[in-house]
């Protein structure tokens, strides 16, 4: 039984050395994803991000000021430096159902659980609605269903 | 707007919305929605893109390292073209060599 437990008990204390990854409480932000976007590919993640759906743009965006801040600073043009926000901006490769309750959903700070994909735009592609980076989130709509269910009347 | 570039693709062509609560503004673009590269997306592809507002058509190129966009004469108004070459000018960014 000791010999049993020991690993258990060694595993507890090292997690992070161990297979088991700990579970973390909070969801990702798409900065965070971006900036390791290799650990990250292919996994399931919950990402929060501000849902930004246009006619050439469907993107979970790192936080409402800060989409603001660059749709300023784009329009205003001069010398502003768009490359510093490419890293709050992910793509959403799967946003049809999002599209369906835009006026519900549209510009409001969303959780969702998805796939994280590093290589989205890999060339073969054209996506006019897609961010700089070539990551995208695959959006798992059943679960955004059950969090959202109020939300997303069109089916 | 999403599609597989098909063997021996040479340009892309969409359109602009021209009327509904969903009008574009013109044949003006709108990075701001898609991180940056607004319809000089396509370009990362090198693939020049038609845009077609209120049946004209204008285009997203790149000749030199130069974003540019042309348009029929008449097809934008003097502030579609100021805020079409903010556009590109932020748009170039994304084409530069750090």
């Amino acid at each position: 039984m000791t010999k049993m437990l020991l690993p258990l008990v060694l595993c507890s204390l090292f997690v992070s050395g161990c297979s088991l990854s700990p579970v973390r409480s909070e969801p990702l932000s798409p900065s965070e994803l971006n900036t390791d976007a290799a650990h990250y590919n292919g996994q399931s993640v919950v990402v929060q991000g501000y849902v930004m759906l246009a006619p050439e743009g469907h993107i979970l965006y790192e936080s409402q000021a800060l989409n603001d801040e660059f749709r300023h600073g784009v329009d205003a043009g001069g010398r502003f430096d768009a490359n510093k926000y490419e890293k709050y901006c992910l793509t959403i490769a799967n946003p049809d159902l999002l599209y369906r309750n835009e006026a519900t959903v549209n510009k409001k700070m969303l959780i969702v659980r998805g796939k994280f994909i590093d290589n989205y735009l890999n060339g073969k592609i054209i996506d006019l609605g897609a961010c700089p980076l070539p990551t995208a989130i695959i959006i798992d709509e059943n679960d955004l269903r059950q969090r959202y269910g109020s939300l997303l009347t069109a089916k | 707007m999403t599609a597989t570039v098909p063997a021996g693709a040479m340009a892309v062509i969409h359109g602009h919305i021209d009327a509904g609560p969903s009008k574009s503004n013109g044949m003006v673009d709108d990075p701001a929605s898609n991180g940056g590269y607004g319809d000089s997306q396509t370009l990362r592809a090198g693939l020049p893109n038609a845009t077609v507002s209120n049946g004209q058509v204008g285009w997203h190129e790149i000749v030199n390292g130069q974003l540019q966009y042309t348009f029929p004469g008449g097809a934008m108004s003097p502030s579609q073209q100021t805020q079409m070459q903010n556009n590109l000018n932020t748009e170039q960014q994304k084409f530069q060599v750090p």
